[in-house]
């Protein structure tokens, strides 16, 4: 017999040694999430849809395990997954009413890695409209909560994710980040993000904000666990032109190395000067202390750099973001998917997206796209578009000078 | 100081086929010229001698061979559509009675 309330507060990685060792069932597993979630949603407020076929896809995992069948290390863990990643079985909204109850014809890669190492998909989680956001507050099916005190932001546009995790609903969950959406989230909730590096990831079926800063992500309550379903998602994807071809070492067996302690002897951590400057809550600035002495006892080396160009990357952020945004939801044009508002007494073709475009999106999706259509207009495409672009040459500048002097920066 | 005016927030819904209403073009005007008052700086700072970045890693001429993979259905394709025929998208007259 099976205690399955504690269930959900095991990482991954222990659910992982219980399925392989068949202590457990991956059913076991899948329901007792499944309860979390009928028991806390309704305050949390994490997931947008949960999957009617988990406990399924939980059953067929155990009969090929009892089968004898080699399954991967995650196999049998359930998953959640951010309403951004296209799932064939499931709605796929982006937290936009214009996407509402659209159901994919295809998914995402990173949702068919999950579905090939045999993760069990519990549901879509909650999010800033088209993930603009910081505080899933934007969503148009309404905020998220913090698990941990219900009157605060979970953080965002990923805070269905981090929320879900936090609230023991989800071992695990994918995250999208382009400006934080991942890594936010993570601090807000006291869990763990990653934003993977861009082109180690597949993009192919996650609802694209900006381009050229989205990646997908590993959203978890352990570095270990993040590390794990790293290594499920990572992989060239001919799908994706930015996806590189590089072969990816395990972060699953760093991040078992780093458990084992000693770890950082010799590791060069580097600390932004520019970034140690005013509006941090005195809390937040003694944690951060607190962790570098932890980092020093532990054997790394801490490193004061400079980056001079850091204080100008979020006005260039702010270009860039809308640029590519406003683009890339040109495609929410009332022809293909999602909503369509005709106008009274009918119209053209182009009068049916102009109205469609204003009843489907939320006010900060308007903002972006006009602020974007500016930015990238005649007349204005030089001075701020282009301009934000080298920028952007001078960060990347700063970061290539950082890299020669530390290995990480914190 | 900010350069946004009314016609110019219309002329961008415009162009951006969003039917804002006059109250949305009234909030938008205020904030856009907030907004772009803000990320001027960028102006200042990328001087002539600095080449833009417009992509994080520079890969170019990404092709996949020139061979039929799979696709999808014209009813895979068409089941989110608002309305179809049966194998294209059905849309409204795309020209106006004055054209």
């Amino acid at each position: 017999m099976t205690d399955t309330t504690s269930l959900v507060h095991l990482s991954a990685a222990e659910l992982s040694t219980r399925l392989a060792a068949g202590d457990v069932s991956s059913v076991d597993v899948t329901r007792a999430h499944l309860d979390r979630i009928e028991a806390v949603d309704g305050d949390v407020h994490a997931f947008l849809h949960v999957s009617a076929a988990a406990l399924e896809t939980a059953a067929d995992v155990d009969r090929r395990r009892a089968a004898g069948d080699v399954l991967g290390p995650l196999a049998g863990v359930p998953i959640a997954i951010k309403d951004v990643l296209c799932t064939i079985d499931m709605p796929s909204t982006s937290g936009s009413k214009i996407l509402e109850g659209w159901v994919p014809p295809y998914d995402a890669t990173v949702v068919a890695k999950l579905r090939a190492a045999d993760l069990v998909p519990l549901g879509k989680t909650n999010m800033d409209e088209f993930a603009m956001g910081s505080s899933t507050e934007f969503s148009a099916y309404g905020p998220t909560h913090n698990p941990w005190s219900l009157d605060r932001i979970p953080g965002g546009s990923g805070g269905g994710s981090a929320a879900a995790v936090a609230a023991f609903e989800a071992p695990l969950a994918l995250g999208s980040d382009t400006g934080g959406s991942i890594r936010q989230p993570g601090a807000v909730t006291g869990t763990v993000g990653v934003k993977p590096t861009y082109g180690s990831v597949s993009r192919y079926g996650a609802i694209a904000l900006a381009s050229s800063l989205d990646q997908v992500g590993p959203v978890s309550r352990t570095v270990l666990d993040s590390a794990m379903l790293h290594d499920v998602i990572t992989g060239h994807d001919p799908r994706d032109s930015t996806s590189l071809r590089d072969a990816w070492p395990s972060f699953t067996e760093a991040a078992r190395t780093g458990l084992a302690g000693g770890a950082l002897k010799g590791v060069r951590v580097g600390v932004v000067r520019e970034l140690n400057g005013e509006g941090f809550q005195a809390g937040v600035k003694a944690r951060f202390a607190e962790a570098l002495e932890l980092m020093s006892a532990a054997g790394a080396e801490i490193v004061e750099i400079s980056a001079p160009s850091f204080e100008h990357a979020i006005s260039a952020y702010y270009l860039i973001l809308p640029a590519e945004a406003s683009s890339n939801l040109a495609k929410f044009d009332s022809v293909r998917f999602g909503l369509r508002v005709v106008p009274e007494g009918g119209g053209t073709v182009e009068d049916v997206m102009a109205a469609t475009r204003e009843a489907g999106f939320g006010p900060e999706v308007k903002r972006r796209i006009i602020l974007g259509t500016y930015a990238l207009s005649a007349g204005y495409y030089d001075a701020y578009y282009g301009s934000a672009q080298k920028v952007r040459t001078l960060v990347q500048r700063d970061f290539a000078a950082a890299f020669d002097q530390v290995d990480v920066l914190v | 100081m900010s350069e946004i005016t009314r016609e110019q927030v219309q002329h961008l819904a415009g162009l951006a086929r969003i039917a804002l209403t006059e109250a949305e073009i009234d909030t938008m005007t205020a904030e856009l010229g907030h907004i772009v008052d803000s990320v001027a700086k960028v102006r200042e700072v990328a001087t002539d001698d600095v080449p833009a970045t417009s992509h994080p890693i520079p890969l170019e001429n990404v092709f996949r061979p020139d061979v039929v993979g799979q696709t999808l259905t014209a009813e895979q394709a068409l089941s989110g559509a608002p309305d179809h025929d049966g194998s294209r998208f059905r849309v409204s007259a795309i020209l106006g009675e004055e054209q």
